[in-house]
């Protein structure tokens, strides 16, 4: 099977994440042929059968590569938060167009496009979540292809793997936490390390958004705290609620 | 007349997206385009409001191989700004950090990029066949720098234990422990690297460049220091007056020039302008007749591996004194600021600089290492392929990539970061 590693707009974390299975790559190569992966390649072939695609297109020359990509690929993996979500980068959409263009005096090299979660240009096989990914999910995932198995999402949040860990709670210690209606996966790395969680990986499906915000208001949190905090990572999926609380 | 255009629409195994064009008439070098066609990410943008709290997070995602040098210049940044005292052993365990952030990122380089250059492979891939056991060595150092970067960030890319003011967790002497145990443990791995590195045939082409770096005058700072060129000296606060930044038309990243001149960062510059080599590390480099200052550009890959060695032996040093580190609550004393740090990545000088206002983010500006080599990059091709041009075009292609690679450029950096006015 062929696999190629793609990059759109980003930090290129997730080429260097994918890297990092450092020794297990030469047994991945046992079943795979990396066929394209610009950052380590000189010759990149196409099509191949699972593409891993991060980050997100800014410009239309990108948006023609992951169309072409999706093309020539049986299986396509977001891989990472800007794939899956739009990023941080998805930040800039919350600013004028007119604001935006300032930061190149008015005269941008070309139109910018707005950066957005991959699937709202092209069908997205699987997700892997997170910023950087998980190198655990993505070594699941891959052992699901290959296997023939169904890979499935974690379909709950990052506190129920955060009080698993038996972690103090960082909302009870008065931090701004994203844990209760973030996907997890990431076995609350960042709140086991007393930071309280971003939420790079995005919401889950039952996640209770306007619950979670009502929570934050009566910790103390203004709308411009909580307005700011939802925005980091996830604008793009969740900018109906920003936009409901906004008006609230 | 004979006419020749070269073009490399994509240049492979940098980091980021990057063309070539060369052109040669009758033999004789008559253009360069190093050009960047990477999308903006519009970082200072959205960093405008922002509560200072995220900037450092958020600095962190402008780059995934440089993530903890512009995370630590991000939160030194704003501390300066909001003149916030950080305890002694947490700038020690930042210095760690950066250190095996540094060796990571150095071999991630030597091997993955700049190696299959100089051994007529296609890639690492291709390495892994004929020279498995150099590819498991190099996954094996890069396992133990990202083990202990993540010992004291909690993760290796994107670490998530910096606050401004200090860390979020505990870092406990045992934690201390096992990274200086690791660092031991790969110490004969990363001096095999270094004779390796300092044995390769580098294209010979030399210049006299403008070479900067942060100095102390006793040491071969990372974390802290003034800004040195080789003219000039300032500290970090004054680099506006010395670094100015300019767009040229084929490119979407900035380009910067210091007093007039193209000039080089990275590992070459670091040990051209500072004479701290540790022994162990100088007479490696000797035992190969290398020796610092060196004008041959090329050498930057040599540089590099001597650099490993050197921070090895310096970070046990820093972490035989490092005490244990307990999160304390933070008094930030104003909310209103201006703060500016440079600190070195291992591409080269980082600088961020942020404007507070009650407590978000009215100004950010971030002169990324590749911002401010690229035009030295064009110029040094410019030079060394006016060299050969009478050469085919498949050898000036692997020559100038050659050159480019040894610069380590890291694309999304330089094109993530555009000033707002």
């Amino acid at each position: 099977m062929k696999i190629g590693i793609f990059s759109l707009s980003c930090c290129e974390g997730c080429s260097v994440q994918f890297l990092n299975l450092e020794e297990k790559i030469l047994d991945l190569l046992k079943h795979f042929g990396i066929e394209n992966f610009r950052l380590a390649k000189e010759y990149n072939e196409m099509p191949v059968d699972i593409a891993f695609v991060e980050g997100t297109p800014t410009n239309r020359e990108e948006i023609l590569k992951l169309l072409k990509i999706r093309k020539d690929c049986n299986v396509l993996v977001a891989l990472g938060t800007c794939a899956v979500t739009g990023g941080v980068s998805a930040m800039v959409n919350t600013m004028s167009k007119k604001e935006a263009m300032e930061v190149y005096d008015g005269f941008p090299p070309e139109m910018p496009v707005d950066p957005k979660p991959l699937d709202y240009y092209v069908d997205v096989d699987y997700h892997l979540y997170g910023c950087p990914f998980s190198k655990e999910e993505l070594m699941e995932l891959i052992t699901s292809i290959i296997l023939g198995k169904k890979y499935k999402d974690k379909e709950y949040s990052v506190c129920v793997e955060c009080s698993l860990r038996e972690n103090n709670c960082l909302l009870d210690q008065g931090y701004l936490c994203l844990g209760p209606i973030t996907r997890g996966g990431c076995k609350a790395l960042c709140p086991s390390n007393g930071k309280p969680c971003l939420g790079c990986r995005g919401p889950y499906e039952d996640a209770n958004i306007k619950g979670h915000i009502k929570v934050l208001q009566d910790i103390g949190f203004s709308k411009e705290e909580i307005i700011e905090a939802l925005s980091l990572f996830s604008y793009e999926k969740l900018k109906e609620v920003i936009g409901w609380l906004k008006e609230e | 007349m004979a006419e020749r255009r070269i073009r490399i629409d994509e240049i492979t195994k940098i980091e980021g997206h990057a063309n070539l064009t060369v052109e040669i008439e009758d033999e004789e070098l008559k253009r360069v385009i190093f050009g960047v066609h990477e999308g903006s990410r519009y970082f200072e943008a959205f960093m405008k409001g922002k509560s200072y709290i995220y900037l450092h997070e958020l600095a962190g995602r402008i780059c995934g191989i440089c993530t903890v040098a512009h995370e630590l210049a991000s939160v030194k940044a704003v501390e300066n700004a909001l003149g916030i005292q950080v305890p002694e052993n947490a700038e020690k365990l930042r210095e760690l950090m950066l250190i095996s952030s540094h060796i990571q990122s150095h071999i991630l380089h030597l091997y993955f990029l700049a190696l299959p250059d100089y051994m007529n492979a296609e890639s690492v891939i291709s390495l892994t066949l004929t020279h498995k056991n150099l590819v498991k060595k190099a996954f094996r150092i890069k396992e133990a720098t990202n083990y202990m970067t993540s010992l004291i960030g909690g993760r290796a890319v994107q670490p998530c234990t910096l606050k401004v003011g200090g860390f979020t967790k505990r870092i406990s002497k045992e934690c201390i422990e096992r990274y200086r145990k690791k660092m031991k443990e790969i110490y004969p791995l990363l001096v095999e690297t270094a004779e390796l590195f300092l044995s390769l045939e580098y294209p010979p082409y030399e210049r006299d460049n403008e070479y900067l770096a942060l100095y102390n005058g006793k040491s071969i700072p990372l974390y802290d220091g003034k800004i040195k060129s080789t003219h000039v000296e300032f500290p970090a606060e004054k680099y506006m007056e010395h670094i100015k930044e300019y767009i040229v038309d084929y490119s979407t990243a900035k380009r910067s020039r210091i007093d007039g001149k193209d000039y080089m960062v990275g590992a070459l510059s670091r040990l051209n302008l500072n004479p701290y080599l540790r022994d162990e590390a100088r007479e490696l480099a000797e035992s190969y007749r290398i020796s610092f200052p060196n004008n041959r550009v090329a050498l930057i890959n040599a540089a590099q591996a001597i650099e490993n060695v050197h921070y090895a032996l310096e970070s046990l040093e820093i972490a035989d004194s490092t005490k244990e580190y307990e999160p304390k609550k933070i008094n930030v004393g104003r909310i209103d600021g201006e703060g500016i740090a440079a600190i070195e990545a291992p591409r080269g000088l980082l600088i961020h600089h942020y404007r507070i206002k009650k407590g978000r983010c009215t100004y950010a500006n971030i002169i990324t290492p590749t911002a401010m080599n690229t035009e030295n990059i064009e110029r040094n091709l410019q030079g060394y392929l006016s060299e050969i041009a009478c050469e085919s075009d498949d050898v000036i292609r692997v020559e100038a990539e050659k050159l480019i690679r040894a610069y380590d450029p890291c694309i999304s950096c330089s094109v993530h970061v555009v000033r707002v006015k």
